[in-house]
C-alpha cells in the first residue's frame, strides 16, 4: 500500500557529488565518447547509480567512482557494438594507455598531495579560502560571492586562477 | 590594456580551469556546450582540460590530509568572519532589518507550503486525463488513476498512489526524475516509461531511454530490486535494476526482487487510446484494469477465478463484451448478487 513518505538522495548530496565528480567525470566520457551530450548522459547515469551507493563508501572512493564509469562506458560500447564498432575498438585502444583519470592513477600518490597542498599554499589568503570553500567545503559560489562582497564573476576569476596555478605545479613537477 | 592580456586570454590552463570550474556546478546550457566543445576542438585546448580536470579530482585525495585540514579550518573561519561583519552591518539598521526579515518570513512560509504541497492530478472512472508539467515533461493518465506530483530545485519527485500513468520526462540531469510507486522508486532521467499499480504488483514498461528500478523501504537508503528472472531477445541488455527500452519489470509489492520480460510497446500503450490489451494477464489485474472504466465495478468471487490467464483485446469502458468473452472461452461464470457481478470458477 502507498506509504506518505518518500526518501530519495537527501538534500545537498546531489550537488556534492556534483562538484567533487563532474569535471573529472565530463573529462574522462568527453575523451572516449567525443559527443557532449553522450558524455552528458553517462556523467549522469553515474550520478544515478551513486545515489543507491552508501554515502560513507564515497568519502574517500573517487577509484570508485571511476571504475564504475568505466564499467559504463564499456556496457554502453558493447550494447552500441554494431553501430559504434569503430568507437569501441577505439576506446579499447585508449583503455591500454596511461590516463590521467585511471581508476588507478586518481588515487594520487604521496609525492602529488606534497605538490598539491605545497602549490594551495602559495596562493594569496583570499584566493586559497575562495577555493577552499568552493572545492572542499561545497559552499554555494554566490554564498561565497556574498560573504567575501564581490561578483559573482570575481568568485569564478578566482577559481579559476586558483585551478591554473595548482595545475601547473603539477605539471612543473611532472 | 596590459600588454600581457592576449596571452592570458590565450593561455589554454586559464581556460581550461574556467570551464572546469563552470562544469563543477552542473550543467552548462546549450550555447555553453557548444562553445565548450568548439574549444576542446583545439587538441592543445583538450589536453589542458584533461590536465585540469586531473588535478581537480587528484585534489579530492588531499582533502582529508592534516595540511588541507588546517587550510580548510582558515577557510571556513574567514568565511564566518565576512559573514559577521556583515551582520554587525545589518543589525546597525535594526528597523528597516526586522521590516525586511518579516516581509522575507511571509515569503519563506508560502514558498514552503507550495513545496510542501504536492500537486494532484486524479481521474475517475472512465477518465483519461494528459498533463503538461512545469518543466515540459507530460503525464498522461489512464482512468482511476491519481498522481501526486512535487517538484524542487534538485529533482521531480512523482509518486503513483493509484492506478497507471506514462510518463514523457523532459531532460534534466540536475534534477532527476523519481516515480514512486507503492514501495518501489523508477528513477529516470531523459525518457519515456508507464508504472502501474495493479494487483499487488508494480509494473514498469520502458519505452525510450533508461529507468532504473528501486526499493522504497521505511528509514531505509533505497536499493535496486534484484531481478530474479530476465527474458531479453539478445541475452541481458542491461543488466541488474536497469531496464533496456522494450522490456518491462514487473515487481510484487512488499518484495525486493522483480522479474522482467520483454514488453509489446504498441500494444501496452493502447490504453491511452481506449483499448485495453491482456497477453497472459491474471484474470484479477485484467479485471482491475475493466473496472477503471466500470460504472459498477466487476468482482472476482475466488482465487482460482482470479489466476486464471487471460489474453485478448478490449475496448475499455466495453464491460459487457469483456464479460461476454471471458466467460465464453474460460471456466468462469457470473453470479450475481447486490447488483454486482462477480466472477467464479467452475468446478
Amino acid at each position: 500500500m502507498p506509504r506518505a513518505n518518500s526518501p530519495p538522495p537527501s538534500d545537498g548530496t546531489f550537488e556534492q557529488l556534483t562538484r567533487r565528480f563532474r569535471p573529472g567525470l565530463m573529462a574522462f566520457f568527453l575523451r572516449r565518447v567525443k559527443n557532449h551530450a553522450e558524455a552528458e548522459d553517462l556523467t549522469q547515469e553515474v550520478f544515478v547509480r551513486l545515489a543507491s551507493v552508501d554515502a560513507d563508501r564515497l568519502q574517500s572512493a573517487d577509484a570508485y567512482v571511476f571504475s564504475m564509469a568505466m564499467n559504463l562506458l564499456r556496457d554502453r560500447s558493447r550494447r552500441h557494438q554494431v553501430r559504434f564498432d569503430h568507437r569501441s575498438s577505439a576506446v579499447a585502444q585508449e583503455d591500454a594507455g596511461v590516463d590521467v583519470l585511471d581508476a588507478q592513477r586518481v588515487a594520487a600518490g604521496q609525492q602529488e598531495l606534497s605538490v598539491l597542498t605545497a602549490a594551495l599554499r602559495e596562493l594569496p589568503e583570499r584566493t586559497r579560502s575562495i577555493f577552499i570553500l568552493y572545492r572542499m567545503e561545497n559552499v554555494d559560489k554566490r554564498e561565497i560571492g556574498r560573504a567575501f562582497e564581490i561578483s559573482l564573476s570575481s568568485v569564478e576569476r578566482e577559481l579559476a586562477r586558483a585551478m591554473a596555478h595548482v595545475t601547473r605545479r603539477v605539471k612543473d613537477e611532472a | 590594456m596590459k600588454p600581457n592580456t592576449e596571452s592570458v586570454q590565450n593561455d589554454p590552463i586559464e581556460e581550461a580551469s574556467a570551464w572546469c570550474v563552470r562544469l563543477a556546478d552542473g550543467c552548462l546550457s546549450e550555447q555553453a556546450q557548444t562553445e565548450f566543445d568548439a574549444w576542446r576542438a583545439v587538441p592543445e585546448n583538450a589536453r589542458a582540460f584533461d590536465d585540469v580536470a586531473g588535478t581537480w579530482q587528484s585534489l579530492e585525495a588531499t582533502s582529508t590530509s592534516p595540511e588541507l585540514i588546517d587550510m580548510r579550518r582558515d577557510a571556513l573561519e574567514s568565511f564566518r568572519r565576512s559573514h559577521a561583519s556583515q551582520w554587525n552591518r545589518i543589525t546597525r539598521h535594526r528597523h528597516l532589518f526586522i521590516a525586511l526579515a518579516a516581509g522575507v518570513a511571509v515569503v519563506l512560509i508560502a514558498t514552503l507550503l507550495l513545496h510542501l504541497a504536492p500537486l494532484r492530478y486524479e481521474t475517475g472512472i472512465g477518465e483519461r486525463l494528459q498533463v503538461a508539467l512545469s518543466d515540459g515533461s507530460m503525464i498522461s493518465l489512464d482512468a482511476q488513476s491519481r498522481v501526486d506530483v512535487r517538484y524542487r530545485d534538485d529533482r521531480r519527485e512523482l509518486r503513483l498512489v493509484g492506478g497507471r500513468a506514462k510518463f514523457d520526462v523532459a531532460r534534466d540531469p540536475l534534477r532527476p526524475f523519481t516515480v514512486t510507486a507503492a514501495d518501489k522508486i523508477v528513477v529516470a532521467t531523459g525518457t519515456q516509461f508507464s508504472v502501474e499499480v495493479v494487483a499487488s504488483q508494480v509494473h514498469v514498461i520502458l519505452y525510450h531511454g533508461s529507468v532504473d528500478l528501486f526499493t522504497d523501504a521505511a528509514g531505509e537508503k533505497p536499493k535496486p530490486v534484484q531481478v530474479k528472472q530476465r527474458a531479453s531477445v539478445d541475452a541481458p541488455r542491461h543488466a541488474g535494476a536497469t531496464l533496456a527500452p522494450g522490456e518491462e519489470m514487473i515487481s510484487t509489492t512488499q518484495l525486493a526482487t522483480a522479474e522482467v520480460k520483454l514488453a509489446d510497446l504498441v500494444r501496452s500503450a493502447a490504453w491511452e487510446t481506449g483499448q485495453l490489451v491482456f497477453t497472459d494477464e491474471t484474470l484479477e489485474a485484467a479485471v482491475e484494469r475493466m473496472n477503471r472504466y466500470a460504472r459498477t465495478p466487476l468482482l472476482v468471487g475466488d482465487a482460482r477465478a482470479a489466476a486464471i490467464r487471460i489474453s485478448g483485446v478490449y475496448a475499455a469502458g466495453d464491460t459487457d463484451a469483456f464479460v461476454e468473452g471471458i466467460t465464453g472461452v474460460f471456466p468462469v461464470r457470473i453470479e450475481v448478487s447486490g447488483g454486482q457481478r462477480a466472477f467464479v470458477s467452475v468446478r
